[in-house]
């Protein structure tokens, strides 16, 4: 779709083209295939994105990144999704927090992590929410929702214990911004508190390393905190004003994960596309066909669309004044509804083809299907969204 | 230590062929996007690494209109300090290899000259090959085409030279012209993003020289082979594909007219 882009932007878009091509393509498929999750991430490729300069592309140009806007994030997501939606998330999650961390972190915390993740090539970030019993209630809190990690008041700081699960990077990362319990009488929405956590926190550990249906090169694991002290000036805004760090400083989060859907659904809209010119049944290339080429063109219909609406959501991340809630949930809902639509749909295109390991569509179709539930079960963010139409 | 990069945009040569337009004597690459042509990357590469082996600078040159900035941008963001736009006003012929030669002579030496001049070792749009071996006559320098891999040893720029079958390493001493070809020691690196982003920003200065003397080849059209047809699939028995195709050999006339 074409959509004014800047020339940063585009040189930035054809840079990351080319990192796919040369360096993700080649490896993803087989990385893919691993049968034990911890074997399919590769700090190999992690590193080659840090020394091209993308792992630090949203970190401030004061502390030596590219200071990318949440616009040019999402469009990065979505091309580096084209290559392997795992290792989109990766990255989506580390620029995700990289840009929380210097909207919501005070200058103290700033100048002491920031330095640190820009230095290290395997700096990665994560961020523990999800619980096994508290999910959907972080996003629809009600009153009797609690996280079930718990930090209590000690000397000179916080003791953090509890058990955080699903965590994107969760084994990888050496920063974790924590949600936890600070007021047990209290709703999470109003008793919750943000921490900066280090990974070589004595007392954190990492629990299982999950094994996925898809998106398979971002591992996703349980992150343990048995008794680890987190000292006052980790504390990331207020003390009980961790939902506001949600509401606040996550803008573009949800548009983040939509772009990493989207990327999967247009690659595989190109492959059915590029499948349809070349394969002739029925005596004419399919594409021939009426019924396959008014699939196509919906399937671009929708495509297009969708990245016109996460776009949107971006862009009014970028100039608040327009901003309105539910662009941070409903972008989402919408890429992943459109990419299992036409991820599925150009699987059926391939015939036989399609559901062989050899052309890769079943990998994108794995793939897709992990935003069904991720950043938010869709009809809990649709439920967010009513919210705020009321 | 000067080292100069002569680079061409060329529409991508990856396009579908109906990409381009072909009208009398013009070809419009209507739906190609613009890209540093793939021998110029090489070149690229080469002359960073000269560059930096050897301390040198780096000036990156391109004759042609605005598009011509996508490759010189690219050696911006790769460590060439300087980039120049040769412009010369189209005229109504045919611009010859030895023209175009000439222009890049001319800049060359307006510009102050270098220590090593680096081409690729043909452009990607024509094919032709022989702008490096002509600027090297019409500046009397010592010419190595197809480099491969450079390095410096005490000093010297060594070099790796592709052969039919082999290769063969030297030493070039300054000032000379190369040509590069593709291998892994010349892949064009990715630019880091910031080096992009800070590409974007750096001026690109326009180098204004008079317009050539008409050439004696003047051009009158250009056009597109006839595309090739798409080939038949053959089915059946072992028996019945090997008398189908020799049916076809025979008309085509490939084959004598012997029975099975």
């Amino acid at each position: 779709m074409s959509v004014p882009l800047t020339e940063d932007q585009r040189a930035l878009l054809a840079l990351i083209r080319e990192f796919v091509q040369r360096e993700v393509e080649p490896r993803a498929a087989w990385l893919d295939r691993h049968e034990r999750p911890e074997d399919c991430f590769s700090w190999e490729l992690v590193e080659k994105a840090s020394d091209v300069g993308l792992r630090t592309l949203t970190l401030a140009e004061e502390y030596g990144g590219a200071g990318a806007d949440y616009t040019t994030t999402a469009l990065a997501v979505a091309e580096l999704a084209k290559g392997d939606m795992g290792f989109a998330v990766v990255f989506a999650q580390t620029w995700k927090l990289v840009q929380t961390l210097q909207e919501a972190g005070n200058q103290s915390q700033k100048d002491r992590f920031l330095p640190l993740f820009r230095d290290n090539p395997r700096h990665l970030l994560a961020i523990t929410l999800t619980e096994p019993d508290t999910a959907s209630d972080y996003f629809v809190p009600h009153a009797g929702a609690r996280y079930r990690t718990t930090a209590k008041r000690t000397k000179g700081g916080w003791l953090l214990n509890g058990m955080k699960h699903f965590i994107s990077n969760g084994n990888r990362a050496f920063l974790y911004i924590v949600f936890a319990q600070t007021d047990p009488e209290r709703s999470l929405s109003e008793g919750s508190t943000a921490f900066l956590v280090p990974r070589d926190s004595p007392g954190l550990s990492i629990g299982t390393v999950h094994d996925k249906l898809g998106e398979r090169l971002a591992n996703n694991a349980e992150v343990i905190y048995r008794d680890v002290f987190v000292p006052d000036e980790n504390v990331l805004g207020e003390v009980n004003g961790g939902y506001a760090i949600q509401r606040q400083f996550f803008p573009a989060s949800n548009a983040y994960a939509a772009a990493t859907v989207l990327g999967v659904a247009e690659k595989a809209y190109e492959r059915a596309l590029a499948w349809a010119q070349e394969r002739v049944q029925g005596g004419k290339r399919i594409i021939e066909h009426d019924s396959v080429a008014s699939d196509l063109a919906e399937m671009k219909m929708w495509l297009d669309a969708t990245r016109g609406y996460i776009l949107h959501a971006t862009w009014c991340a970028d100039h608040p004044e327009h901003w309105r809630p539910e662009l941070g949930v409903l972008p989402k809902v919408l890429a992943s509804k459109v990419a299992w639509d036409v991820v599925t749909r150009a699987m059926e295109l391939h015939g036989g083809y399609g559901y062989m390991k050899e052309t890769g569509m079943e990998k994108l179709l794995r793939d897709a299907a992990a935003f069904l539930h991720s950043d938010g079960v869709n009809r809990t963010l649709l439920l967010k969204a009513a919210q705020f139409l009321r | 230590m000067r080292i100069f990069v002569f680079l061409k945009t060329i529409p991508d040569p990856e396009a579908p062929a109906d990409a381009y337009r072909f009208q009398g004597r013009e070809v419009e690459a209507a739906r190609a996007a613009w890209v540093l042509g793939p021998f110029e990357s090489n070149a690229l590469e080469l002359a960073v690494q000269i560059s930096e082996k050897l301390g040198g600078e780096l000036t990156a040159l391109a004759l042609g209109g605005k598009e011509q900035e996508v490759g010189l941008r690219r050696a911006l963001a790769v460590g060439a300090v300087r980039a120049v736009r040769i412009d010369i006003e189209t005229g109504e012929g045919w611009r010859s290899p030895l023209a175009t030669a000439r222009a890049l002579a001319r800049a060359a030496s307006t510009l102050g000259g270098a220590d090593y001049y680096v081409f690729g070792r043909q452009a990607g749009d024509w094919d032709q090959g022989v702008m490096a071996g002509l600027f090297a006559g019409l500046t009397n320098l010592p010419f190595v085409p197809l480099v491969r891999a450079v390095d410096v040893r005490a000093g010297e720029l060594q070099l790796v030279r592709e052969l039919p079958d082999g290769w063969e390493e030297g030493v070039l001493a300054a000032p000379a012209v190369l040509s590069a070809t593709n291998g892994p020691g010349t892949l064009l690196r990715i630019a880091k993003v910031r080096d992009v982003m800070q590409a974007n920003r750096k001026p690109i200065e326009v180098l204004s020289l008079p317009e050539e003397p008409a050439e004696s080849l003047r051009l009158q059209a250009v056009a597109p082979h006839e595309a090739r047809r798409s080939g038949r699939v053959v089915s059946g028995t072992v028996a019945e594909v090997a008398e189908a195709l020799l049916t076809e050999l025979r008309r085509l006339g490939l084959v004598g007219g012997m029975t099975t």
